[in-house]
C-alpha cells in the first residue's frame, strides 16, 4: 500500500501526459542476448510489453527465460517466470542442459510461477486476470522483481474466445506492467489455426511496444531459424530476419550487420610457411587481414592452410583450425605425409582443432562453435577448411555467417585464412565466392592444368591487397618435406608445368651442352688450323731462310768465281803477254789477228 | 485474515452454514474486490445456493485477492472470479463470473455428492 501511494505521482504523471510537458526517450535493458541487443540497439524497452512471437520449437520461451536470467547475473534483477503452459519442473528440467546452472538461482531471485489452470476446471462466464496480477505484486513487494515474462498468456486468455473481452485482459495487464514499472515480456504462439487466434496475435501486436518474431522454415532438408524485430516504439531497429541458433549456452542471434571498421592494422608480416610464397607475397600475408584459398578438390588447399597454422605455431603463436567433415585426427595424419608437424603444436596447446559437420549444423550454429573457440583459445591465425561448406548448403545465411566469420577475426586481429572449394576454370567463379572475396583481402587461387596426360597444381594471387606480389602463375610440388613452388616454364607462348616442364627443361640443357660441345670443337679445330698454319708458315720461314742462306752462299761462291775469273783473266792476260813476248799461241794469235 | 471470514454483508444467504453440522465442503469464491466479474459471480453464487434446495452443510468462504495478496500467491490464483470446491479428497474448481448456471449447478451437484 505504502508502495503505491509513493508511485502515485509517477501515475499521475502518466495519465496527464498532456500536462507534462517533458516526455523521456525509451529507456532499454540488455537482454544478455549479444546480437539481439545489437539490432535493438540496446535492448528491451524498460517499463514496456515487448511480444515475442512464433510457432512451436520457435524458442519463444527460451528467449524469456534467458533474458531473465541474465538481468539477474548481469544487472541482479531480480524476476518472474509465469508459465501458462508448461509445468514448473517441466520449465527447470528444459533448461537443465544448458550451461546456465539454472539450479542455482534461489526462489526468491526467479520465481516460477504456475499459472495453469487445473485440467478439469469448469468455465463458466467471463474472467479476468486480477487475480493472478494480485498474485505477482505481491512477489513482487516480496522481491523486489523488475522484469516479469508471461510465457504462453494467450492460453489464458485465448479461453475467454471473445474479442472484447481478450483486449480488455491484455490491457489490463499492460497497464498493471506501467503502473509497477515493470518490464515485461509475453510469449505469445503464432498459428493461423483460426481466424480468433489470428486476430489475437495481432491485436497483441498492436498492444504491445515491441515485437519479435521467431521464425523458422525448411530450406531443402536444411532446418533455418530466425529472430525478426517487427516493430519497436520509439526505437530504430534492423528490421531484417536475423539468423538464431539454439545451442548450449540458449539462444544466440547473429546480427549479419558488418561494421567494417575499427578493425586492427598491422604491418607485421606473417609466414606463409612455404618460403618461395612469402616471396612473391612480398614477405608473407599481412597479420590481421584474410585470406581466401580457392580451387578444385585436391589442389593443396588444406595443405597450405596446415602449413600457415603450422609456421605460426612454430613461432609460438596460437593457431585455430576448424575443419568441415575431416576429422582432426584425420588431417593430422595426412600433414604428416608431407612433413607438416601439427601434432606436435597440437599437444603444446598452441594449435586448437575442431571438426564440424556441415551437414545437421546450420551455419549460424557452426560459426557460433567458432567464436566460442576463438573466445576460449584466443588464436593469432584461424583457419576455415573449407570455408565453402557453408555455401553449400541451402541456408538462406550462408553467405552472411561466411562474411560474419571475416569480420569476427578481422575485429579481434586474428589472421584468417578460409578455403574454398571451386569449380576447374580459372574465370568461371561462383557468385557466392565472389561474395566472399571481397572481403577477403588476399585471393590465392590453386587450379589444376592438365598437360601431355598430368595433372599439375598452378598457383596464382588473383589479388593481394596493400602487398605487392607477383602476376606470375606458380606451380606448387608437394613433397615429403613439404610445399615448394616452382617457377613454371614461359616461353614459345606456352606456360609449362610439371614433367612437361622437366622435359622442356632438360631439352633446353641438353641443346646448350651441345652447343658447348659443338663449340668446343670449333674452338679446337680452328686451333688446330693454327697451329697447322703456324707450322707450315714456320718451315716456310725455314725454308725461306735457308734459301736466303742458299742463296747468300751462292752469291758468295759467285764472288768468288768471279774473282777467281777475274784472277786467271788477269793471271792469263799477264802470261799471254808474256808469250806474245815470247811465242803466241795460234789461236791467240787469230784473236789478236781479228780484233 | 479478515477475507477469510466470510462477509455477511457481500453474501448474506451462502454464507450461512446452511447444515447444522456440515459434511465438511468448502466453497471457496476468489475474487478481486468488486470489479464486474466479481460482483456477478458473487450474486450467481448467491443465487444459486438459495435455488440448491438440498444444499448441504457448505462452508462458503470468500476471497478478495487485492486485499489479501498473500493469499493470492498461496493458493495461487490465476484468474478472477474462481470458484473451488474442497472436499476431504476431491477438489473441483470452476472460474468465470459463473454466469452459466447449468454448470454452475452442476458442480454443487458435485459438490454435495463429495464423501
Amino acid at each position: 500500500m505504502k508502495k503505491s501511494a509513493k508511485r502515485l505521482p509517477e501515475l499521475r504523471r502518466v495519465c496527464n501526459r498532456g500536462r507534462t510537458p517533458k516526455h523521456h526517450p525509451i529507456r532499454k535493458k540488455p537482454t544478455g542476448i549479444a546480437g539481439f541487443d545489437q539490432i535493438t540497439d540496446g535492448g528491451l524497452p524498460v517499463g514496456r510489453l515487448t511480444a515475442v512471437i512464433g510457432g512451436p520449437g520457435m524458442g519463444k520461451s527460451l528467449f524469456a527465460l534467458q533474458t531473465l536470467v541474465n538481468r539477474l547475473r548481469t544487472a541482479g534483477e531480480p524476476g518472474l517466470f509465469v508459465t501458462f503452459e508448461e509445468p514448473v519442473d517441466r520449465v527447470r528440467s528444459n533448461v537443465a542442459g544448458l550451461d546456465w546452472a539454472f539450479d542455482s538461482i534461489p526462489e526468491n531471485q526467479l520465481a516460477l510461477i504456475d499459472a495453469r489452470l487445473p485440467a478439469d476446471t469448469i468455465q463458466a462466464g467471463a474472467f479476468d486476470v486480477s487475480g493472478l496480477l494480485a498474485a505477482l505484486t505481491a512477489r513482487k513487494a516480496a522481491m523486489g522483481a523488475c522484469n516479469v515474462v508471461f510465457d504462453g498468456i494467450d492460453l489464458l486468455i485465448g479461453s475467454l474466445n471473445d474479442e472484447y473481452l481478450e483486449r480488455r485482459e491484455l490491457a489490463r495487464i499492460d497497464d498493471w506492467i506501467r503502473a509497477e514499472g515493470m518490464t515485461a515480456i509475453l510469449t505469445v504462439k503464432s498459428y493461423s489455426m483460426s481466424e480468433r487466434d489470428q486476430k489475437r496475435a495481432d491485436l497483441i501486436q498492436y498492444l504491445t511496444d515491441c515485437v519479435i518474431r521467431l521464425e523458422g522454415k525448411l530450406f531443402d532438408a536444411n532446418f533455418s531459424r530466425t529472430l525478426r524485430v517487427v516493430k519497436y516504439r520509439g526505437s530504430n531497429f534492423a528490421p531484417d530476419a536475423v539468423p538464431l541458433a539454439i545451442g548450449h549456452s540458449g539462444i544466440e542471434v547473429v546480427p549479419n550487420q558488418i561494421s567494417r571498421d575499427n578493425y586492427p592494422v598491422f604491418s607485421e608480416r606473417i609466414s606463409s610457411g612455404v618460403p618461395r610464397l612469402d616471396a612473391i607475397l612480398d614477405g608473407g600475408f599481412m597479420r590481421g587481414s584474410s585470406i581466401l584459398l580457392s580451387g578444385a578438390p585436391g589442389t593443396a588447399k588444406t595443405s597450405l592452410a596446415a602449413s600457415l597454422a603450422a609456421a605460426s605455431c612454430a613461432r609460438g603463436r596460437k593457431a585455430a583450425f576448424v575443419s568441415f567433415d575431416e576429422s582432426d585426427v584425420q588431417i593430422v595424419a595426412n600433414m604428416k605425409s608431407i612433413g607438416i608437424d601439427l601434432g606436435r603444436h597440437v599437444a603444446c596447446g598452441r594449435l586448437a582443432m575442431m571438426s564440424l559437420r556441415s551437414n545437421g549444423h546450420s551455419p549460424e550454429e557452426c560459426f557460433l562453435k567458432i567464436c566460442d573457440l576463438v573466445r576460449r583459445h584466443k588464436p593469432d591465425i584461424l583457419v576455415v577448411d573449407p570455408l565453402s561448406a557453408f555455401m553449400e548448403t541451402a541456408y538462406p545465411f550462408a553467405a552472411v555467417i561466411a562474411e560474419s566469420l571475416v569480420d569476427l577475426a578481422k575485429s579481434k586481429g586474428i589472421t584468417f585464412l578460409g578455403t574454398s572449394l571451386l569449380g576447374q576454370a580459372d574465370g568461371e567463379i561462383e557468385a557466392s565466392a565472389i561474395h566472399v572475396s571481397t572481403i577477403a583481402d588476399t585471393w590465392i587461387h590453386v587450379s589444376y592444368v592438365v598437360q601431355s596426360g598430368e595433372r599439375n597444381r598452378a598457383l596464382t594471387i588473383v589479388k593481394s591487397r596493400g602487398t605487392g606480389h607477383s602476376n606470375q602463375v606458380r606451380e606448387l610440388a608437394l613433397t615429403g618435406k613439404g610445399i615448394d613452388l616452382v617457377d613454371v616454364y614461359v616461353g614459345d607462348g606456352k606456360v609449362l608445368l610439371g614433367s612437361a616442364r622437366l622435359e622442356k627443361q632438360q631439352l633446353e640443357t641438353r641443346d646448350v651442352k651441345l652447343e658447348e660441345v659443338q663449340r668446343a670443337r670449333r674452338k679446337f679445330e680452328l686451333g688446330r688450323g693454327i697451329a697447322e698454319l703456324q707450322a707450315r708458315s714456320q718451315a716456310i720461314a725455314q725454308e725461306l731462310a735457308s734459301k736466303r742462306r742458299e742463296a747468300q752462299l751462292e752469291d758468295s761462291a759467285e764472288k768468288v768465281r768471279s774473282m777467281a775469273r777475274r784472277n786467271a783473266i788477269t793471271q792469263r792476260g799477264l802470261s799471254r803477254r808474256l808469250a806474245d813476248d815470247s811465242r803466241v799461241h795460234p789461236r791467240h794469235k787469230k784473236q789478236r789477228a781479228s780484233r | 485474515m479478515h477475507a477469510k471470514a466470510p462477509r455477511k454483508a457481500h453474501m448474506p444467504v451462502a454464507t450461512a452454514n446452511s447444515g447444522a453440522k456440515g459434511n465438511g465442503i468448502c466453497l471457496r469464491l476468489y475474487v478481486a474486490s468488486t470489479t464486474p466479474n466479481s460482483e456477478r459471480a458473487k450474486a450467481n453464487l448467491d443465487a444459486a445456493l438459495q435455488d440448491f434446495s438440498v444444499a448441504p452443510g457448505y462452508r462458503v468462504e470468500l476471497i478478495d485477492v487485492l486485499a489479501d495478496a498473500k493469499r493470492a500467491v498461496t493458493d495461487n490464483v490465476i484468474v478472477t472470479p474462481t470458484l473451488v470446491a474442497i472436499g476431504p479428497k476431491q477438489r473441483l474448481v470452476m472460474i468465470g463470473d459463473l454466469s452459466d448456471s447449468n454448470k454452475l449447478q452442476g458442480l454443487l451437484k458435485a459438490a454435495a455428492s463429495f464423501s
